[in-house]
């Protein structure tokens, strides 16, 4: 079974399509990355998959489920949150949140050792007790990824992860992610393309249509349809242009 | 000094600000990290359709604000989630509808309305004793209502998309938090005013959010500074004979003011 379908999906926002047919299915131990320019539809068909958007025309599902059932066992990592930095909230209870199980069911103790699990994976657990407004970017961007974690699940999506964080954090961001996909899978959107080869399976390309989706490889191909304009792709630990300079001028 | 404390009203007036500061302190909490202080004040203002409707049919104005002051909180959750409108076109609509209704009823109510400027700025000297129990019913919903979702209405405030996909039903959630917000100003409309009820509401949780991080530190420490600010202001205004709702607020400011000269100087 797939862990999540997205056939034949529009969704449009004030009469302008948003997403154009797209169909995309996530499988066990997809290490997958959506990239695409900014107004590609990227968060919004992250979430058509958790629920949180309806399409217009098109079916998705979740671990078999409608995505407000299925959603349940997705972590999710948001786009830089936006909360108040004074917000009075520990870096423990936040991630604690993710373990979130109904109305009046209080918290176990099993809880706060899979928030402290999750808090060493990220290695965040000496910040437990911080308030979370008073860390960097970076370090709260591992909370997050922490508290989408201890809800312990087999699909994991993160929406454009490492936007605000420094290069050395991405660089540790990634490889803490490439350590989780033996357990789960993964749905990453970026729009940084230089990560992508590096570290993810496959790519799908998205501008409001899928342009492609497969090997990461092939995708470095696909960019310039994407993008639509000539694109240079400097990956990491790679030393030479993948793609043609510009000729335009 | 003891002394005032043998007038009945003046015990009356002490109930009162310990009855509203746990309302205030609890709720307000809310009202400050959800960052809905322009929705609680609109409820707050919507309210007074409430009073005027009490004297309309002849029923006391402030049990007449309840249901009132309830259904501009849910009016008002269900059309601030309107993208075509706005939240904050919503709120001021509202606002100034329960307002405008609540002048119009009372001009076509009968006679002459003696304590209107008690509802509109507060009189904790004249709190009557029913109006206590009343204060008393109320506190004991909004300490249930948090107690029971206490977990919900953090996560909601904190990140309402992830509280959204854990499953927290969100929209139910929003609409009751500010129902608690309308059951608190009711509350306070006795102490404060319906004008000012929105000064309870934020100042105290304001001031105790400087010092601490703990949501339910917040709100313990916020219900202290409401009693010591309702009756440090109650007491200046009766030694000054000084309006009482305005001088609560106007200590409570100076309070706020206070901390934050205090914070800023820590950094």
């Amino acid at each position: 079974m797939s862990l999540a379908e997205v056939l034949n999906v529009w969704v449009y926002y004030d009469h302008s399509p948003q997403l154009e047919d797209v169909s995309l299915v996530v499988n066990d131990h997809d290490f997958l990355s959506i990239i695409g320019p900014n107004g590609a539809g990227k968060t919004t068909l992250l979430k058509v998959i958790l629920g949180l958007i309806q399409p217009a025309k098109g079916s998705v599902t979740v671990f078999g489920s409608p995505p407000k059932i299925g959603r349940k066992q997705i972590g999710y990592v948001p786009q830089d949150i936006q909360f108040d930095s004074a917000f009075p909230i520990s870096v423990f209870d936040v991630v604690l949140m993710g373990r979130y199980k109904g109305l009046l069911s209080p918290h176990s103790e099993e809880d706060k050792e899979v928030v402290m699990d999750a808090l060493r994976t990220v290695e965040m657990a000496k910040f437990k007790d911080r308030r979370i407004g008073t860390l960097s970017g970076g370090e709260q961007q591992r909370v997050f990824l922490a508290r989408a974690l201890v809800r312990q699940p087999r699909l994991l999506l993160l929406d454009e992860p490492t936007a605000s964080i420094d290069p050395d954090a991405r660089k540790a961001f990634y490889e803490l992610l490439t350590s989780l996909k033996e357990k789960m899978a993964i749905l990453l959107v970026t729009h940084d393309i230089s990560v992508v080869s590096v570290y993810v399976d496959s790519v799908a390309c998205l501008n409001r249509k899928l342009y492609y989706h497969g090997p990461a490889e092939g995708a470095l191909n696909q960019l310039e349809q994407v993008y639509q304009c000539p694109v240079e792709v400097l990956a990491h630990g790679i030393p030479h242009r993948v793609l043609r300079r510009h000729t335009d001028d | 000094m003891i002394e005032i404390l043998e007038y009945e009203f003046m015990r009356n007036a002490l109930a009162a600000a310990a009855l509203v500061s746990i309302a205030c302190g609890v709720v307000g909490t809310f009202v400050v990290i959800r960052k809905i202080v322009f929705i609680s004040g609109g409820i707050a203002h919507a309210a007074f359709g409430g009073i005027g409707l009490g004297y309309l049919v002849g029923i006391s104005p402030i049990v007449a604000a309840i249901p009132f002051s309830v259904m501009s909180a849910v009016g008002i959750g269900m059309l601030s989630k309107k993208a075509d409108m706005g939240e904050d076109a919503a709120v001021g609509v509202l606002w100034t509808l329960g307002m405008a209704s609540g002048v119009v009823f009372i001009h076509m109510s009968e006679g002459y309305a003696p304590d209107l400027f008690s509802y509109l700025f507060g009189s904790i000297l004249t709190v009557p004793r029913q109006d206590l129990i009343m204060m008393l019913i109320l506190d004991v919903l909004i300490l249930g209502g948090v107690f029971l979702f206490y977990k919900e209405f953090v996560g909601l405030s904190f990140d309402e998309e992830f509280s959204t996909v854990v499953g927290i039903p969100a929209q139910w959630l929003n609409l009751l938090l500010l129902c608690l917000v309308g059951l608190s100003v009711v509350a306070l409309i006795r102490v404060v005013g319906v004008v000012l009820v929105i000064a309870l509401l934020t100042m105290p949780a304001a001031i105790a959010r400087y010092f601490t991080f703990n949501v339910k530190k917040m709100m313990i420490l916020s219900v202290v500074i409401g009693v010591m600010g309702t009756v440090t202001g109650l007491f200046i205004s009766y030694v000054g004979d000084l309006p009482s709702g305005a001088t609560i607020v106007l200590v409570l400011g100076g309070v706020l003011l206070g901390s934050t000269v205090l914070k800023a100087q820590r950094r």
